[in-house]
């Protein structure tokens, strides 16, 4: 499993204080939006701020939009994988 | 023998609408060469020429349609005839809009109104908004006839004869062609129904060009829309020909239609008024409606940047300034009240990066034709889609890079959530969202409003609102709610400051319970 994964499954829990929800109940390919957490546009915007600061990697409007970045954790992980500035050593893919 | 009877055929047929449309010429010729006497002989032959080409026809039409108009004739040729007084001739025309002002008034008052007759011969299925504009268009009429009646009978008594022939003659035909004209054409643009007569087909050719057909979900919205476009198109080349006073005055003109056909919106000011405790007549709703068409109206003006037509009053930008120089984004929360677009040109001034977060979607056409004016609005607007989360990364990422994004905090919309504060002594929803938004970017939060003042004036107030707002995550409505109770307790502030300002034309208060 690639560790972004489960760090953005901590991350989701911790910045939308989603008590009642531990990581490891996130399923990777899950939706995260409407169905499945449900969690609505604030929570988005929620997350972007947590994903940019703690892997420094800015979501845009058009990526948001037109990607599936926020379809699954897994698409998350893959995008903060694509995009963060200082690649570290962990493997790009599940 | 076949030509022979049919001159009296035609004679039944057209003989009272001749007589009616001829009359001034034949009254003015007449009495001029002939003299009153004769004049009248021979309107009494051409009357009775009628009565025997009716008499001998087989089918007879009703009597009403066709006698009603020579009944007055008569009743007026007689007395002019034996008292020798001309007057009496010259005020036929006074009769006939008299006659057609009551027929109009009573379709208004029973039954279906004029307009709408006419307008079902054509296609009997007609819509409720068509069904209204019938209803307008026949109170259009009757005013006419009022005007057109009162000018014949002040010429009838006070003018001469040369410029009653004029005026009854060839200028109120003029006006009634020219109104009926203008009305078909409005009537063509807002609900494009055509059928196969020419002045249709020509229409249809017109304002078919460049635009697809609507299609039924959202037919209406288009209809209205493509309507709204022209309307703009013509008040920006307007704008451009005449300049701002000539556009003011115009305005107030709009205004005046606006109140007196538009009750919803006259209610609705009315209600706001009432709440502020201040006179609510009609003058107050006036002056409401018209600070909104100003609005509007420069709107096109401040886009074009012709900003030394305006004075901009600031009032707390040291705020934005002290912010901007540590290279702090905001979020400034506003409302529908007063001007954002010279709120835009204040910031733009002053070298400050404002964007302004909306749903503009469903007038794209009519924000395509303003953005035309000013190529540089459309970097300044963040949408609102509420399908896809990307306007709240814009709305980001914009603050990140330490600009100032605006969101108008006071209008709910349907499914979104929202709490009740009081505002104005009653409680009113107001919506969560742009609050939430604003704790969840934990940036300084401003209010901001851009009060419109006469003539030329707009005061921009901004003011400390929060830095950074503190919510809990997933707030309770009650942490919210103190919140949005500041916010609304600005707000009516600034409303009672300038309640012509307020753009909220529906009742705010009765959409949360």
């Amino acid at each position: 499993m690639d560790p972004f994964e489960s760090e953005i499954k901590q991350l989701i829990v911790e910045a939308l204080a989603l008590e009642e929800i531990a990581p490891e109940d996130i399923e990777t390919d899950a939706p995260l939006f409407v169905k499945g957490l449900g969690l609505d546009s604030i929570d988005a915007l929620e997350l972007a701020i947590a994903i940019d600061e703690q892997f420094g990697v800015e979501i845009s409007a058009e990526d948001a939009d037109s990607g599936e970045i926020f379809a699954s954790v897994r698409s998350l992980a893959r995008h903060v994988a694509e995009n963060q500035e200082a690649p570290s050593d962990e493997p790009q893919d599940a | 023998m076949a030509e022979a009877e049919n001159l009296p055929q035609l004679w039944k047929r057209l003989g009272a609408p001749a007589l009616v449309l001829a009359y001034p010429l034949l009254v003015y010729f007449g009495l001029r060469t002939l003299g009153p006497l004769l004049l009248g002989a021979l309107l009494a032959t051409a009357v009775a020429l009628w009565l025997v080409a009716r008499l001998r026809s087989e089918a007879p039409a009703p009597w009403r349609s066709t006698a009603a108009p020579l009944a007055p004739l008569i009743l007026l040729v007689i007395p002019a005839l034996l008292l020798e007084e001309q007057r009496f001739v010259l005020l036929y025309p006074v009769v006939i809009n008299a006659v057609l002002l009551g027929v109009f008034w009573r379709s208004l008052r029973s039954g279906m109104p004029i307009v709408e007759r006419m307008a079902r011969l054509q296609d009997p299925d007609l819509k409720a908004a068509e069904v209204r504009y019938c209803r307008q268009i026949t109170w259009v009429w009757c005013l006419f006839f009022v005007l057109n009646g009162s000018c014949a009978g002040y010429l009838a008594f006070w003018g001469s004869l040369e410029t009653w022939t004029l005026y009854v003659g060839l200028l109120s035909y003029l006006a009634m062609g020219a109104l009926f004209v203008v009305e078909f054409s409005i009537r063509k643009v807002r609900f494009r129904r055509f059928g196969d007569g020419l002045p249709d087909r020509i229409a249809h050719a017109v304002l078919k060009h460049g635009e697809s057909e609507p299609d039924d979900a959202n037919e209406w919205t288009q209809i209205v829309e493509s309507g709204s476009v022209r309307g703009v198109q013509f008040i920006v080349a307007l704008s451009t020909i005449l300049g701002r006073p000539a556009v003011r005055g115009l305005m107030r003109l709009v205004a005046l239609y606006y109140v007196a056909s538009d009750s919803t919106t006259r209610d609705a000011s009315r209600a706001f008024h009432r709440r502020l405790g201040i006179p609510s007549g009609l003058p107050a709703i006036y002056r409401n409606v018209l600070r909104f068409a100003y609005n509007a109206s420069d709107r096109i003006f401040l886009l074009k940047r012709q900003r030394h037509l305006f004075r901009f009053e600031r009032h707390g930008d040291e705020l934005v300034r002290t912010l901007q120089d540590q290279g702090r984004g905001a979020v400034l929360i506003g409302a529908h009240f007063g001007s954002f677009e010279a709120l835009r040109a204040a910031a733009d001034d002053d070298a400050f990066p404002l964007s302004i977060v909306g749903f503009f979607d469903n007038a794209k056409k009519v924000n395509s034709v303003l953005q035309a004016l000013d190529p540089e609005l459309a970097s300044q607007v963040i949408h609102v889609t509420p399908d896809s989360m990307g306007y709240m990364l814009e709305i980001r990422n914009r603050i990140k890079r330490g600009e100032l994004v605006a969101l108008l905090g006071d209008r709910t919309t349907p499914g979104a959530s929202s709490v009740e504060v009081e505002f104005l002594g009653s409680p009113a929803a107001f919506p969560t969202g742009p609050f939430s938004v604003a704790a969840a970017l934990r940036c300084p939060v401003l209010l901001v409003f851009c009060i419109g003042r006469d003539p030329n004036v707009y005061e921009v107030h901004c003011e400390h609102f929060a830095d950074p707002l503190e919510l809990p995550r997933r707030p309770a409505e009650e942490e919210l709610r103190g919140a949005i109770q500041r916010y609304a307790d600005r707000l009516e502030h600034y409303a009672r400051l300038a309640p012509d300002n307020w753009f909220n034309f529906y009742d705010l208060w009765s959409n949360g319970a």
